[in-house]
């Protein structure tokens, strides 16, 4: 096996044991990213010499005899929208394309303390708004399981160079499924945390009700590990509570004997692709074999979610967007007559469609003899969406669902019809107007070799029980 | 509810600092008009008596000690800025 298609635990004992070196394990990742990324366009700025220093800082720990940490010396790239002090961090879009951010995020701070080392900076949609990465003013990211199909989105980027072994793991952002529907279309794990589990401060905010923070990586031990060093309150985010971090990558070794898994009828409906939903119902029989017990529930909510989230996520985008005015930072427009030609042309000439038209809904939204309308009543449609959740959680421990109606779609061929693209997300967004955890596992794939996930939705800070669950699943599916 | 229409395009591009051309204008208000019609079906919805959501974290008043700290990095913000003179940011006249 090539050291960049080891998993972070494999690279771990290999470090441990000096089987080989944190140098030669980043080489390994470079060397894939120079031969695979001109296709793949998953990496926006590549460090070589950077994550090559970082290396070299625990190979001569290890040489010193020093004990090193899970994660240290394990290349990992970072989505975009994620400020490390000396990066460009351009949340692929020209209006930040030369920003260099003059700090870390709290959540690089704390994996560059645990040792990392970082090859670079990924794709994503422009600001995360799209399904696909295909608003990335860097372009596409392709699918490395087919050329001709997208990643997903919006963290294609870390999904894909996960899948395409570009690095071991890699970080998003889930707003609306951002993590879970690339890591289902590239076959990689990845974790939609609770709102507020993991810090948001430094990460480009596009929904700041909605945004959550989350790993992408080979395995599900490998998400536990990343969790418990990324999660925990944070001072500098006043959202995460303090409410103590779970031994995650020990916890998930336990069976799921008697685990009540929901399986939501609204989730099962026409317009799934046939194949999706046979590998979901062959997922079903396979936890019923592990010991589960299967429970049919509903969901009564779900038809609204779509048009809940997109309200929500809009006003708040047109808020959280509004500070990218070529003032202090990133693209001003040359030679404008005044301040407001200056706004004016900065953000017509550094935004692109995606997000003018998500602010202009926003805008909308939120004016005066709208709002009751519009903001206000999806605030309380979301309540009835969370309340479902509730309900069905008084009866079950996990929810079971497909993550897309889909396998990976062909590049073009809905980014054409913005609505077509935003009824993608039928499976995903109720998640995070509700707050809760949901993790994607790889659970077959298609006729066509496209890979399919599933997703495992959990209740507000119960991580552990639905990594246990997907741990569980994984290690079934690998005896197969 | 009524449909967009490409005046309401125009003043929301303008409330939102975004110039738009003409054929921007057109293109916009149709993607628009369709995504509306589409969010509009939340107005059949009975939200009598349902409190909003406005955050789902459920923290209330989370706060500081009222304590000076000192930003240690703030040459590097204003190096940040497209154009910059003795230690500020500078941009057109405000008033």
């Amino acid at each position: 096996m090539n050291l960049n298609e080891l998993t972070i635990t494999q690279s771990h004992l290999g470090l441990k044991n000096k089987e080989f070196s944190a140098t030669e394990l980043t080489q390994a990742c470079l060397g894939r990213i120079k031969q695979f990324d001109k296709i793949l366009n998953a990496y926006i700025n590549v460090y070589e010499n950077e994550s090559l220093a970082q290396a070299k800082k625990v190979d001569e720990k290890i040489a010193g005899g020093q004990e090193i940490g899970v994660l240290e010396g394990v290349p990992c790239s970072l989505k975009d929208v994620f400020c490390m002090e000396g990066t460009k961090s351009t949340a692929a879009s020209k209006i930040l394309e030369n920003y260099v951010a003059p700090f870390d995020a709290t959540t690089v701070k704390k994996l560059k303390d645990q040792g990392m080392v970082m090859l670079g900076k990924v794709n994503t949609d422009e600001f995360t708004m799209g399904a696909s990465t295909e608003t990335s003013y860097f372009g596409v990211t392709k699918n490395p399981w087919d050329i001709e199909r997208v990643a997903g989105g919006s963290s294609g980027g870390s999904a894909a160079s996960v899948a395409g072994n570009e690095c071991v793991y890699s970080l998003g952002t889930d707003t609306g499924g951002s993590i879970r529907q690339p890591a289902s279309f590239c076959g990689v794990v990845g974790l939609k945390v609770s709102y507020g589990r993991v810090s948001r401060y430094g990460v480009m905010s596009m929904a700041s009700s909605l945004d959550t923070i989350g790993p992408l990586t080979k395995t599900v031990e490998d998400v536990a590990i990343v969790l418990e060093h990324i999660a925990g309150r944070d001072a500098y985010d006043s959202t995460t509570p303090n409410i103590p971090v779970d031994n995650y990558s020990e916890l998930i070794k336990y069976n799921i004997k008697g685990l009540k898994i929901g399986i939501p009828k609204e989730y099962f409906i026409d317009g799934i692709d046939p194949e999706v939903k046979k590998i979901t119902e062959d997922a079903i029989k396979k936890f019923q074999e592990l010991g589960a017990e299967i429970v049919e529930i509903s969901l009564p909510n779900t038809k609204h979610a779509i048009a809940v989230y997109y309200i929500l996520a809009s006003s708040e985008i047109s808020s959280n967007i509004s500070r990218y005015d070529g003032v202090r930072y990133g693209y001003r427009s040359a030679d404008s007559a005044d301040l407001l030609q200056q706004y004016l042309t900065t953000r017509a000439e550094g935004l692109g469609d995606e997000v003018k038209r998500r602010i202009m809904i926003g805008a909308y939204c939120l004016s005066a003899g709208y709002v009751d309308a519009y903001y206000n009543q999806a605030q309380k449609v979301r309540t009835l969406i969370k309340q479902d959740f509730d309900k069905v959680f008084e009866k079950v421990d996990v929810i079971l669902t497909p993550v897309s109606p889909t396998p990976a779609f062909k590049i073009g061929e809905k980014n054409q019809d913005p609505l077509k693209m935003y009824l993608a997300d039928i499976f995903t967004v109720s998640t995070n107007l509700a707050g809760i955890p949901g993790l994607a596992v790889p659970a077959g794939f298609t006729s066509e070799k496209l890979p399919v996930g599933i997703q495992l939705l959990g209740k507000m800070f119960d991580e552990k029980t639905i990594l246990r669950a997907g741990w569980n699943f994984e290690q079934a599916m690998i005896v197969n | 509810m009524k449909s967009i229409t490409p005046e309401e395009v125009k003043k929301i591009a303008n409330l939102a600092r975004l110039k738009v051309t003409d054929q921007e204008v057109e293109k916009f208000t149709g993607q628009l008009a369709s995504i509306f019609g589409y969010i509009n079906q939340l107005q059949e919805v009975d939200t009598k008596n349902i409190q909003p959501i406005k955050q789902i974290s459920g923290l209330v008043n989370v706060v500081r000690e009222d304590v000076v700290n000192q930003y240690e990095p703030q040459a590097g913000l204003v190096d940040c800025a497209p154009e910059k003179d003795g230690g500020y940011v500078k941009t057109k006249n405000v008033l």
